[in-house]
C-alpha cells in the first residue's frame, strides 16, 4: 500500500512545487537538479553493463552542440531537434561502442577519457561547424506551446523550463526503469559480472554492451538538448573531464546497486553545495571527502543505508 | 624549413624527457601495483608545489629541493597507498573512484592553501645553448640529463637489485611472488615510493621551466597515459619508446600545423591503438608483459 | 522484505527531500560574505562593515553583488579583485557611505561563485539577484560566462560592471546594462610608442589564445598594426599551453620584429615572452591589454629576460603611483588588481550620486552622459559610440610600463583622449643607463634662446608642439632649465621627464645635474634643438625624491 502510493503522491508533489518555491533562484536550483538525475541515471545504465564511461560529459555535449545546431543553423523547430539530438548521439554511441568493444575494464575507462578529450579538441578546432572556442551564442528559446485562450507557453520564465525538464526527466526515468527491470537489464548485469560466462551462454555481449551505451548516450543527448536551450550559450570549455568525473561521483555516492542510487546522489551532491553558501571555494572538497568516505565505508552507496540501518538493528536485536 | 624541423625535433625531444618521467612513474605504478592510478597527476602536481616550498620559499639550493621534494611525495605516496589503495586492491571500480576522489581532494587542498594563484617557479638555471643552430635553454637541457638519469637508475634498479626483481616478480603473478617468499606489501611501498618520486621531479622541472597550478596534473596524467598505452602496459622499453614518440610528434606537428592539431593527431592515435592494437608498441614487437 | 525495504527506502528518499525543499524554502538569505581570503584583513573589514550599518540609524544599505570564478585557475586574481571591491566599500562606510538625495546607503556586498562555466554563471546571478536582491553587480571575467547570466541581467534590470577583457563584437550580447572598459586609445598610445622608439619594425607577431575574448579582440590588435604599416602574421595557441617552444621556433622562422602578447594574461604572456627570448628574440615584447597582475608578469619572465618588454601595468611599490593607488596599497594589498576592484566601486559611486537615485536604471543612463569620472588613475569617460558601439564602454587611464631587467618601470600614464585630467601625473626617475646615455653626459650650461615663448600653467606637464614632432632620442639638444629650488635639500639628481608633441612617445629626459641649493640652470645636451624650460623643483610629497615642477616653458627653433 505504502509502495504504491508514494511515488505517484510525490510526482504530483513536484508537480505542484513552483508555487511554493519562493523565487526563480530556487527553480534553477531544481532544473539543474533534474539535469544532474537525468546525466548520472543514463550512465547508471552504461555501468550496468560493465562500462564505466568518462565521456559522459562529451556525449552531453555532442547532444547540445546537435541541437543548438539543428535550430540555429537549420531552422528545426526545437521539438524536432531534441529527439534527433538524442537520436545523433545515440548513432555515434553505436559507432563507438562497436568500435571499443574489445576494450575491457581499466582499458574502457581510459579510452573514454581520451575519447572525451578528442570531442572537445574537435569541437574547438572545427570552427566551420560549432564555433569553436567562441562558442555559440543567442541559442533561442523552444518554440511555444499555444492553446489560444487557455495557456500560452512561451519560455519566458524558469517555471517553464522547470515543467519541460521535469517532463523529461520523468518520462526518461520511467523508460530506464521499465528496461533495467526488464530482462535486458538483468542481461546486463550478467555480462557485467561475467563477461566470458555470458559469452559461453551465448549471449550477445557485444549487442548488449552496445545497446546500453547507445542508451545512455541517448539520454545524455536529450539532456544536452535541454541544457543548450535553457542556458543560451554552448562553449567546449564547460564540457571538461572533470564534469565527467562529477558525474560518476553522483552516480556512486548516490549506490549504482540500484536504480535509485543516482537519483539520490545527484539530488544530495547538487542541494548541499548550494545549501552551504558560504563554502563555494570547499565545494571540490566537499564532493572529494564525501566521495572517499562514502566508498570506503558505504561502498553501495546512500541507497545501502536503509539495508545497513536494518543490519545494525537486527545486530542489536541479536546482542540485547 | 630545415632549421624548424630541428628546432621541433630538439623541442619534442625536451618534452618527451620530462613526460616519460611521468609516464614512468605512472607505470611502474601501475604494472606493479595493477592499481589505476588516476591521481599521479596529482602527486606530480604536489611534487611541482613541494620544491616550490623548499626552493623560493625556504630558501633552499634548487637541486637539493628537487630531490627533497620527491623524497617526500615519495613517502606521501606510500602513505597515500596504504590508506586509499590497500584495501581495495582486487576492487578495480572501487579503486578508481577512489582515485577520482582523491584527484577532487589533491586539487582543492592545493588550491585552498595556495589560494588558488598560480605560481612563479624560477630555476636558477639561465642562459642558453646551442647546437647544431638549434637553440635549447640550458634549463631544458639540465631537465633532460636529469630524465635520462633517473630513468638508467630505474633500469638498473628493476634489473641488478633483489628489489628490482622481486618488483618484477610481483608484476607477473602477485601470488607465486608471494608464495616464494617475497612480500608484496614491501613491494607495493617500495614500488608506490618509486612511481610518486619520479612523478615529483617531473613536476617540480615542469614547474620551473613554466609554472605551477593545481589543475596541472590533468594534462601530464593525459600524456602519461597515452604513452603508456602507447608503448605497451607493464613494459618500460615500451614506456620509453612511446614517450620519445609522443614527444617528437607533437614536437615536429605543432611548428607546422598548429598545438591542437597535434594534439588531435596524438589523442586519435591512442584512440586508434586501443582499438586495434591495446598491447601497443610492446605488444607489436611481442614484448610485453601482463597487460592491466 | 523487498517491499518493505523498497517502502522504507521510499519513506526515506521523501523525508530527505521534503526536509531539504522546506530548508531552502525557509532559509533566508544570509548576510554579506566575503570569499575565503588568505589575508585577514578583507574578512575582518566585511565584519567592520556589517558593525558600521548598525551604528549610523538612518542609514539603509546598498546591496551590491560581486559575480566572479571563485574555484579554478583564475582564483588568485578574482580573489584580490573582490577584496578590493570590499575595501572600497569598506571606505566609502567609513565615510558615512554614498548619500543620494540626503539618505546615506551603507554599503554590502555579496558574492558569489560562477565557477567559470555558464550554467554556475547563471547560478551566481540568479541567486544575487533573486535570492540576495542586488541591485548593482561587479564581475564576471569569463565572456562566455557573462552571456549566459546577460539573459537574467536583462530581465532582472539589474546594472553590471564586466570586468573581463572587452570583446568588441559582443557588448550587447551580454545585456543591455552591462559597462565594461574599453581602452582602445590605450592599443593606440603604446603601439605609437613602440613604433617610434623600434623604428626597424617591419613584421610583428600576434599571440592570440584559442579563446573567444582573444579572437574578437585580436581582429582590432591586427587592424591597429597593419595601420602603422606592419606585415602581421598571427599564432594561435590553445588556452592550456605552457610550453610555447614549438610555437614559438614557428613564428621565429618568418622573421618578426616584434611581439604583440595578446590577452594580458600573466601566465600566457610572460611564458611568450621568456621562452622567445630564450630561443634567441630580442625584439620589444608588448601587450596594451591591462595585465591585472603585472608583477607576477615581471617575475615569471624573470631578471634575464625582462627587458624591451612593454605592459599596461604598475609597479604598486615602485615610483609613479598615484595617491589613490598608494591608499588602496594600504588598505588591501600591493596588487594592481586590488585597484581595479576599486575603481569600479569608485565609478559606481560616482555614477550613483550623480544620479541621485539607486534605481539601477536611473543610474545606467546617468552613467552613459557623464561626461567623465574620476578613477585611481586619472579621470576617464564614457567612450564614443563611434569607437564601441555603444555608450556603455569606459575609457579610463593606464599605468604604461616597461620592463628593466626584471623590474617594472613606469613610463607614464596613458590618458583618453577629449577628457581634461585634473590630476595629472609626470613621472620621476631617475634617468636610464642605456639609450639616453648621450644626454647624460656632462652637462651643458649653455643656453640659448628660442621664438615665441609658451608657457603652461603651474603644475601641469609642459606639451610643446614641435614644429618637427620626431624623434628626439641620441640627438643633441641643448635644453635650459631656469629652475627655482623651494627649499634647501640635498638629493641625487632626478630627472623630469618632459611631454613634448602631445601624448607620450616623445619624452625627454632632463638630468639635474649639481643639486643642492641653487637656481642656476639645469640643462643637458642633445644636438640641435634647444628648449628653455622653467620649472620648479621640490620634494616630491611621496617619496622625498626630488620633483620638478614645470612652470614655465618657452619654445625654441630647430638649429
Amino acid at each position: 500500500m505504502v509502495k504504491r502510493i508514494s511515488p505517484w503522491a510525490f510526482v504530483v508533489f513536484l508537480f505542484l512545487i513552483p508555487f511554493f518555491v519562493r523565487g526563480p533562484y530556487y527553480l534553477h536550483i531544481l532544473i539543474l537538479i533534474a539535469i544532474n538525475i537525468m546525466l548520472a541515471s543514463s550512465f547508471r545504465i552504461i555501468a550496468v553493463s560493465g562500462q564505466l564511461s568518462l565521456a559522459h560529459g562529451s556525449m552531453m555535449a555532442v547532444g547540445a552542440y546537435t541541437s543548438a545546431l539543428l535550430v540555429m543553423k537549420m531552422n528545426f523547430p526545437f521539438w524536432i531537434s531534441l529527439p534527433l539530438a538524442g537520436l545523433v548521439t545515440a548513432v555515434l554511441a553505436m559507432l563507438i561502442g562497436f568500435s571499443f568493444i574489445r576494450l575491457k575494464g581499466v582499458f574502457f575507462v581510459m579510452v573514454t577519457a581520451f575519447l572525451a578529450q578528442f570531442i572537445i579538441l574537435t569541437a574547438t578546432q572545427w570552427r566551420s561547424l560549432t564555433g569553436g572556442s567562441s562558442g555559440i551564442l543567442n541559442i533561442p528559446r523552444p518554440n511555444p506551446i499555444t492553446i489560444p485562450g487557455i495557456l500560452n507557453i512561451d519560455f519566458s520564465s524558469k517555471m517553464h523550463f522547470y515543467y519541460l525538464i521535469l517532463i523529461l526527466m520523468i518520462t526518461s526515468l520511467l523508460i530506464l526503469y521499465a528496461i533495467d527491470r526488464s530482462r535486458i537489464g538483468f542481461t546486463w548485469q550478467g555480462i557485467r559480472q561475467s563477461d566470458s560466462l555470458a559469452d559461453s551462454v551465448g549471449i550477445n555481449t557485444t549487442g548488449y554492451k552496445v545497446l546500453a551505451f547507445c542508451l545512455g548516450c541517448f539520454f545524455a543527448g536529450i539532456t544536452g538538448s535541454f541544457y543548450s536551450t535553457y542556458i543560451g550559450v554552448l562553449f567546449p570549455s564547460n564540457f571538461s573531464f572533470i564534469f565527467g568525473i562529477y558525474i560518476i561521483v553522483y552516480a556512486t555516492v548516490g549506490g549504482m546497486g540500484k536504480f535509485w542510487g543516482p537519483i539520490i546522489g545527484a539530488f544530495v551532491l547538487t542541494i548541499v553545495p548550494e545549501l552551504a553558501r558560504a563554502t563555494a571555494v570547499y565545494e571540490p572538497i566537499l564532493y572529494a571527502i564525501v566521495l572517499i568516505l562514502i566508498v570506503a565505508f558505504l561502498p553501495e552507496g546512500l541507497v545501502g543505508l536503509p539495508e545497513r540501518w536494518q543490519k545494525l538493528r537486527k545486530q542489536r536485536r541479536k546482542h540485547a | 624549413m630545415e632549421s624548424l624541423l630541428t628546432q621541433g625535433i630538439a623541442n619534442g625531444l625536451v618534452s618527451a624527457g620530462i613526460y616519460i618521467l611521468v609516464a614512468l612513474g605512472l607505470a611502474l605504478v601501475l604494472s606493479i601495483m595493477g592499481i589505476v592510478q588516476l591521481a599521479h597527476g596529482e602527486i606530480y602536481m604536489l611534487g611541482g608545489y613541494a620544491a616550490y616550498c623548499l626552493c623560493n620559499v625556504i630558501g633552499l639550493n634548487f637541486f637539493v629541493s628537487v630531490l627533497l621534494s620527491a623524497l617526500l611525495v615519495g613517502c606521501l605516496g606510500v602513505v597515500i597507498e596504504k590508506i586509499f589503495f590497500r584495501p581495495y586492491r582486487g576492487q578495480f571500480d572501487r579503486g578508481m573512484i577512489m582515485a577520482m576522489g582523491l584527484i577532487l581532494l589533491l586539487q582543492s587542498a592545493v588550491q585552498i592553501i595556495t589560494g588558488g594563484a598560480s605560481v612563479a617557479f624560477t630555476s636558477p638555471l639561465s642562459g642558453v645553448v646551442t647546437v647544431l643552430n638549434i637553440k635549447i635553454p640550458w634549463e631544458r637541457l639540465v631537465c633532460v640529463l636529469i630524465g635520462i638519469i633517473l630513468v638508467a637508475a630505474v633500469f638498473l634498479l628493476i634489473a641488478k637489485t633483489r628489489i628490482g626483481q622481486a618488483m618484477l616478480a610481483v608484476s607477473q603473478d602477485r601470488e607465486v611472488a608471494s608464495l616464494q617468499g617475497i612480500s608484496v606489501d614491501n613491494v607495493y611501498s617500495t614500488a608506490m615510493f618509486l612511481g610518486c618520486a619520479l612523478a615529483a621531479v617531473a613536476g617540480a622541472l615542469v614547474g620551473s621551466l613554466y609554472n605551477l597550478n593545481p589543475f596541472m596534473g590533468g594534462s601530464a596524467l593525459m600524456e602519461g597515459i597515452a604513452i603508456i598505452i602507447l608503448g605497451g602496459l607493464g613494459s618500460i622499453p615500451g614506456t620509453i619508446i612511446g614517450g620519445l614518440v609522443i614527444g617528437l610528434l607533437e614536437g615536429i606537428i605543432t611548428p607546422f600545423a598548429s598545438a591542437s592539431v597535434a594534439g588531435l593527431v596524438v589523442f586519435g592515435t591512442i584512440i586508434l591503438i586501443m582499438i586495434f592494437r591495446p598491447r601497443g608498441i610492446s605488444g607489436m614487437i611481442g614484448k610485453g608483459s601482463k597487460v592491466g | 522484505m523487498r517491499a518493505k525495504q523498497a517502502s522504507r527506502l521510499g519513506t526515506l528518499v521523501m523525508v530527505v527531500l521534503i526536509v531539504s525543499l522546506l530548508s531552502m524554502l525557509g532559509c533566508s538569505s544570509k548576510a554579506a560574505l566575503t570569499p575565503a581570503a588568505s589575508s585577514s584583513e578583507p574578512a575582518a573589514a566585511a565584519s567592520q562593515a556589517g558593525n558600521t550599518s548598525a551604528q549610523s540609524t538612518a542609514a539603509q544599505t546598498l546591496k551590491i553583488g560581486a559575480v566572479y570564478p571563485m574555484t579554478g585557475v583564475e582564483s588568485s586574481d578574482t580573489k584580490d579583485i573582490i577584496a578590493g571591491i570590499q575595501g572600497a566599500a569598506d571606505a566609502i562606510n567609513e565615510e558615512g557611505g554614498i548619500s543620494v538625495g540626503g539618505q546615506k546607503y551603507q554599503i554590502e556586498i555579496y558574492s558569489a561563485d560562477d565557477m567559470g562555466t555558464p550554467s554556475g554563471g547563471v547560478s551566481a546571478i540568479t541567486r544575487l539577484v533573486y535570492d540576495d536582491n542586488v541591485k548593482f553587480v561587479i564581475g564576471g571575467f569569463d565572456p562566455d560566462v557573462n552571456m549566459a547570466m546577460g539573459k537574467v541581467l536583462n530581465e532582472a534590470k539589474v546594472m553590471q560592471f564586466f570586468t573581463g577583457a572587452y570583446v568588441p563584437d559582443f557588448v550587447d550580447s551580454f545585456s543591455q546594462n552591462t559597462f565594461s572598459f574599453g581602452g582602445f586609445f590605450a592599443m593606440d598610445d603604446m603601439y605609437d610608442y613602440i613604433f617610434k622608439n623600434y623604428p626597424n619594425i617591419k613584421t610583428v607577431c600576434t599571440w592570440c589564445p584559442d579563446q573567444i575574448t582573444a579572437r574578437a579582440n585580436g581582429k582590432m590588435v591586427i587592424q591597429k598594426l597593419e595601420e602603422r604599416g606592419a606585415t602581421v602574421i598571427s599564432e594561435y595557441y590553445p588556452s592550456s599551453t605552457q610550453d610555447f617552444s614549438p610555437i614559438i621556433s614557428q613564428a621565429l622562422a618568418q622573421k618578426p620584429d616584434a611581439f604583440e602578447l595578446g590577452p594580458g594574461v600573466a601566465f600566457w604572456d610572460a611564458g611568450i615572452t621568456k621562452q622567445a627570448r630564450q630561443l634567441g628574440f630580442t625584439g620589444p615584447c608588448f601587450t596594451p591589454r591591462a595585465l591585472g597582475n603585472s608583477q607576477l608578469f615581471a617575475n615569471l619572465i624573470g631578471k634575464e629576460y625582462g627587458n624591451d618588454v612593454y605592459l599596461m601595468g604598475a609597479n604598486m611599490s615602485g615610483p609613479g603611483i598615484t595617491d589613490a593607488m598608494q591608499a588602496i596599497g594600504e588598505r588591501t594589498g600591493k596588487n594592481d588588481i586590488h585597484v581595479m576592484g576599486f575603481e569600479v566601486m569608485d565609478i559606481l559611486q560616482q555614477a550613483i550620486e550623480k544620479a541621485q537615485s539607486v534605481d539601477p536604471m536611473v543610474v545606467k543612463d546617468t552613467l552613459s552622459n557623464m561626461s567623465s569620472f574620476e578613477t585611481p588613475y586619472g579621470t576617464g569617460k564614457i567612450g564614443d559610440t563611434a569607437t564601441y558601439g555603444c555608450n556603455r564602454v569606459l575609457d579610463t587611464p593606464f599605468p604604461f610600463s616597461k620592463l628593466e631587467n626584471g623590474e617594472i618601470k613606469m613610463i607614464s600614464y596613458v590618458y583618453p583622449p577629449g577628457v581634461t585630467q585634473t590630476n595629472q601625473v609626470t613621472i620621476v626617475t631617475p634617468i636610464p643607463s642605456q639609450s639616453t646615455a648621450a644626454a647624460s653626459a656632462a652637462p651643458n650650461t649653455a643656453t640659448s634662446t628660442g621664438t615665441a615663448a609658451e608657457s603652461a600653467p603651474a603644475g601641469s606637464p609642459i606639451e610643446i608642439a614641435w614644429d618637427k614632432a620626431g624623434d628626439y632620442m641620441e640627438k643633441d639638444i641643448v635644453v635650459s632649465i631656469t629652475a627655482q629650488v623651494a627649499d634647501a635639500m640635498s638629493f641625487a639628481p632626478p630627472a623630469v621627464i618632459v611631454f613634448l608633441g602631445g601624448g607620450m612617445g616623445s619624452g625627454l629626459a632632463v638630468s639635474v645635474q649639481n643639486p643642492g641649493i641653487f637656481t642656476g640652470n639645469i640643462v643637458t645636451e642633445w644636438k640641435g634643438k634647444t628648449l628653455t624650460v622653467t620649472g620648479k623643483v621640490t620634494k616630491d610629497p611621496m617619496f622625498g625624491s626630488p620633483t620638478m615642477e614645470i612652470t614655465q616653458a618657452s619654445q625654441v627653433t630647430v638649429k
